[in-house]
């Protein structure tokens, strides 16, 4: 099933001399089950392009349609509820809320759907994240790696249609990476998630089963990763 | 709880020192609001008590006869009717005069509560209490024990009344006994409505059930015999015209707003910052889903959580600060007032004041609610430090010559964060503005009503006649030689019409010239103070038009050559007889100002008794001011030589306790107005705390970083200390060009209005330099203490914790 569609997508940033295109006619789509890795060099406009994506930067022109639905058609609350239902964002700085501790940050898209918590899929992902002794800590309690996998657990409690990562392990040395890329899979193929993933390191982007190349925002290369 | 305001919440907690001062802004505002309605509803209280001690508290007077008591009794809309009834009337001849006196019963409640000058209550029939003008040096002479005739009855005074309400309905001489309760052929029937609301509608319904036909007065129909205690419904807005009601409402609402505008902006201000602060999780929340709904929401939940115990608290400031100004009123008020103040709060003023305060706190938190509405989630995400560099810092090297690499510093810190500090800037202005335009107006108020009661200096006036010029000149010779008195002027004059000045009647600055003699000793002081030839005319240049807001005039520029005097004879022909030349003129010196209408000329006593001559002689009258240190010995005094000569006229009066009264009245007035701007000026120094003390909290990596790099704690303190001064400095120069905007406005103002003589000069306001000296030591000072206070925690902070931890 065809979970992810974009079209003749562009997003330009600044007028006349100083015109920016971050995104170029982009094209693609993703299926139920995907794990994606978007490469390119540094002002490729990946990150752009994720943001699209997610629901929290508008493009410029061309259409984003996740499960069939024209994401940009939304209005600003709908386009909110769109975040927190269809989405979730995983950032290289973990952008936790600092005052809420580990479990209040990962549930917090649900409370703010005022849905009930799943208690056992929270105990689940919390043990598969690793986080068991650390749920009542606070964010400046943790290291880098517990708090991007609080992030993860973060984007993950929703179930959402896509998780979409920039730069995941951007920020963290080379054995937690592995982790969180070993995190990521699991739930690729453990909750059959589909994911977006920015990465600059090849190696990781093999993780995933497909890869997509971006330069001068246009994707230059689109390929099956074999097995 | 949705997660919006737990967060909220805990980040409150977090900021406890900046949510307390949000708190307090708020409470310092109702407290504001509501002490202005408590002000105003308590000083409409006590004008109500005051005027019913003085008018009564009936609200309408019905004369009438007998079978009107049964028309009055089935009103509905009568609460009471009490009675006062015509018993008999006799008029007494003595020397050549015509006395009526009529005397009255009336009931047993009214009478109880008869005040006395002494003696006591009629108490059995044949009884009389007088008014005390049977006694003293009246024809009638009547004392306690004396006894009256009445038509074929005698009855005995047993005690002397103080003037009372129900005289002016009466009429004067009223004298009152116990009676049987019965009631004659004429009544006063003294009425209280249940509801004062359309009170004159009420009376027109009275008076129609009683048959009374209309007639069309001043005020709209009139009702013969049926009169309203007018005072009383001023006091309640349901009189003839103005409503003070309606304009003391007006007034209340005018200040509020005022206040309110600089509330709003200082609570603006807190929850501005308190939203900007924590843009990055407003995007954080965005991005994982919450709508803008959600946030605007979470916004108004913050301005709730310190909405409420912040009203609750200054409703709790407001009732102890009442208490308290009530107890400092009555201490200042006791000697000269005779009723005790109370605090009173009209329900309309007090929803109203609340309402207001919610309002401003809903106005305050909109703009930054839907700011945080609009946050995208993009910002939060992309930046990640939130101080602009964009543009470049001018080079202002002298900042850095005069104050160091510190003051350097705290000037591009101030003005890197203008647009935080604006709120602020303006609140502090305002307060600045506030304490100008305040201490003008009282200036003006002092200046105008001891002037426009004519009381510089002298505190009793008298004035004396009779036929016998001997007997006046011996009154005067007396009083002169009074040794409690320090200083007298006594002096008797013509009034004469004015003709023309120098020849041209287009300048002729008043109608009338008042030509007066002094007594000698005054008028040497006079001659000598101003090095004038004996006998050369001389103008008292100074009048006080006393019609309007009571402002000094001086009507001359520059002396006149010569005044024209006339007099009209009966048919309004004019008589001129003598033209005064050789003026000089004078201010006045002494307090003398006979006249509010009319030029005064001094003159010799031949020049007066020149133009007296002229017409026939009549009595000799005298007028003097005087000043003494203890006015009502003096007055005692001038009392006893009257009764000694018996002048055929005589009057004296003691102004001493008037101006106590007025001085006290100004200062209450002064209390309340300086006790409002200092509480606004607090609510701005709340706003200075938040502003500072987030300011600095952002600032916090870069101070850590100016530590580490050897910036010491005296030059850290030197730093806010300049930051203080600048920006105390900034916002002084702000009210100090409004302020002086102002003053020309009121100077403008007061030229305009009361500028009745072309080119006259006009009193000049002061200008208020020491108002100004004392608001920017104020607001430096204040502003410091502020700074260090806010900043003490983070003096004592560790470097690294500063330079690691997270900053939202
Ligand atoms: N707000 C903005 N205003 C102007 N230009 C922008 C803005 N955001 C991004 N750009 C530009 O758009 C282009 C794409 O940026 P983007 O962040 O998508 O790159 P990226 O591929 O994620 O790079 P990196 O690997 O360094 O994160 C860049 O040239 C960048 O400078
Ligand atoms: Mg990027």
């Amino acid at each position: 099933m065809e979970i992810l569609k974009v079209e003749h997508l562009c997003k330009n940033y600044g007028k006349g001399e100083a015109l920016v295109k971050a995104l170029d006619d982009v094209s693609f789509s993703v299926e139920d089950g995907e794990f994606v890795a978007i490469v390119g060099a540094s002002g490729s406009g990946k990150s752009t392009l994720l943001h699209i994506l997610g629901g929290v930067d508008r493009p410029t022109s061309g259409k984003v349609y996740v499960k069939g639905k024209d994401v940009y058609q939304l209005n600003e609350r709908d386009l909110a509820v769109f975040r927190r239902r269809e989405v979730g964002l995983v950032y290289q700085f973990y952008n936790l809320i600092p005052i809420l501790n580990v479990k209040e940050n990962m549930t917090l898209p649900i409370e703010l759907d005022k849905k009930k918590i799943d208690q056992a899929y929270l105990q689940e992902l919390i043990t598969t994240l690793g986080l068991e002794n650390r749920v009542d800590h606070l964010p400046n309690e943790l290291s880098g790696g517990q708090q991007q996998r609080v992030s993860i657990g973060r984007a993950l409690m929703n179930r959402p249609s896509l998780l979409l990562a920039d730069e995941p392990t951007g920020n963290l040395d080379s054995k937690a990476s592995r982790e969180i890329m070993e995190l990521l899979k699991l739930s690729n193929e453990k909750y059959h998630q589909t994911i977006i993933m920015i990465t600059h390191d090849h190696e990781l982007a093999l993780t995933a089963s497909r890869i997509i190349t971006i330069e001068d925002g246009r994707i230059i290369d689109d390929s099956k990763v074999s097995a | 709880m949705n997660p919006l305001n737990t967060v909220t919440i805990r980040y409150l907690q977090h900021n406890k020192k900046r949510m307390l001062a949000t708190i307090l802004g708020i409470a310092l505002s109702t407290l504001l609001i509501l002490s202005m309605a408590l002000f105003i509803s308590s000083y409409q209280k006590n004008d109500e008590q005051e005027t019913m001690a003085k008018y009564g508290t009936f609200h309408i007077v019905v004369e009438n006869d007998k079978e009107a008591w049964n028309i009055l009794k089935k009103e509905e809309k009568i609460a009471s009717i009490e009675t006062i009834s015509l018993l008999t009337e006799t008029w007494l001849n003595i020397s050549d005069q015509t006395y009526s006196l009529r005397l009255f019963t009336m009931n047993e409640d009214m009478l109880e509560n008869i005040p006395l000058k002494y003696g006591r209550l009629p108490q059995n029939e044949g009884e009389i209490v007088i008014p005390s003008s049977f006694t003293s040096y009246s024809t009638l002479n009547l004392e306690t024990g004396d006894t009256i005739d009445l038509q074929d009855q005698t009855y005995t005074v047993v005690g002397v009344s103080e003037p009372q309400y129900y005289e002016s309905y009466l009429g004067e001489n009223v004298m009152i006994t116990k009676g049987d309760n019965t009631l004659t052929d004429v009544n006063y029937y003294f009425v209280t409505l249940k509801s004062v609301s359309h009170a004159l509608e009420q009376l027109g319904v009275i008076a129609t059930d009683l048959g009374i036909v209309p007639t069309h007065g001043w005020g709209g129909s009139e009702y013969e015999g049926v009169t309203p205690n007018i005072h009383l419904l001023n006091v309640y807005g349901e009189g003839y015209y103005s409503s003070p009601d309606d304009m003391r409402m007006g007034v209340y609402l005018f200040l509020l707003t005022i206040l309110a505008v600089a509330c709003i902006l200082v609570i603006y201000n807190a929850f501005a910052i308190s939203v900007t602060e924590r843009k990055k999780l407003y995007g954080i929340f965005a991005s994982v889903g919450a709508t803008p709904g959600q946030i605007i929401r979470s916004v108004f939940f913050e301005a709730l959580v310190t909405g409420i115990p912040g009203m609750i608290l200054g409703i709790l400031l407001t009732i102890l600060m009442g208490m308290i100004v009530i107890k400092l009123f009555n201490m200042i008020g006791a000697p000269v007032f005779s009723t005790t103040f109370k605090l009173a709060l009209y329900p309309s003023y007090y929803y109203i004041s609340l309402l207001y305060i919610v309002g401003i706190i809903i106005l305050s938190a909109w703009l930054p609610a839907m700011r945080a509405g609009k946050i995208s989630p993009i910002d939060a995400i992309r930046s990640k430090d939130d101080v602009k560099r964009k543009r470049r810092w001018f080079h202002f090297g002298i900042i850095k010559r005069l104050f160091g690499i510190e003051g350097d510093i705290a000037f591009k810190n101030l003005r890197r964060n203008k647009k935080k500090y604006r709120v602020t800037t303006i609140a502090i202005s305002l307060s600045i503005i506030l304490l100008v335009v305040g201490n003008i107006f009282f200036a003006f108020i002092e200046e105008t009503t001891y002037l426009g009661m004519n009381l510089p200096e002298m505190n009793v006036n008298l004035s004396f006649g009779d036929s016998d010029p001997d007997k006046v000149r011996a009154i005067e010779t007396e009083i002169l030689n009074l040794s409690s008195i320090d200083k007298a002027v006594i002096y008797s004059g013509k009034t004469n019409y004015i003709g023309a000045i120098d020849g041209d009647e287009k300048k002729n600055v008043a109608s009338f010239a008042n030509l007066i003699t002094l007594d000698s000793k005054s008028y040497q002081e006079y001659l000598d103070y101003y090095h004038i030839e004996r006998g050369r005319p001389f103008i008292i240049n100074k009048v006080v038009d006393e019609a309007d807001a009571k402002i000094e005039i001086s009507p001359f520029t520059e002396v006149p050559q010569s005044i024209l005097l006339c007099t009209r004879g009966e048919n309004n022909e004019r008589d001129c007889y003598k033209t005064l030349d050789n003026l000089e003129m004078v201010p006045d010196s002494l307090g003398l100002l006979p006249s509010t209408t009319a030029l005064t000329i001094v003159v010799d006593e031949n020049t007066l008794e020149e133009i007296q001559n002229l017409y026939e002689k009549n009595m000799s009258v005298r007028s003097a001011v005087i000043v003494a240190k203890d006015p009502f010995t003096i007055e005692e005094e001038i009392n006893r030589i009257f009764r000694q000569y018996e002048p055929s006229n005589a009057f004296v009066e003691n102004y001493a306790l008037q101006i106590e009264m007025m001085k006290r009245t100004i200062l209450l007035i002064e209390i309340v107005v300086y006790g409002l701007i200092g509480l606004l000026t607090l609510v701005a120094l709340t706003s200075v705390f938040t502003t500072v003390y987030t300011g600095i909290l952002l600032r916090r990596k870069e101070f850590a970083m100016l530590r580490s790099i050897g910036l010491t704690k005296k030059g850290f303190n030197k730093m806010l200390s300049l930051e203080s001064f600048f920006f105390g400095m900034k916002s002084f120069l702000y009210g100090f060009v409004i302020s002086n905007f102002f003053i020309l406005i009121i100077n403008w103002w007061i030229k305009e209005m009361y500028n009745p003589f072309r080119d006259s000069k006009l009193i000049h306001l002061h200008y208020p330099y020491q108002t100004f000296l004392i608001g920017f030591l104020g607001i430096f000072l204040l502003t410091l203490v502020t700074m260090h206070y806010a900043t003490k925690q983070m003096k004592q902070e560790n470097i690294i914790d500063a330079l690691t931890e997270d900053t939202f």
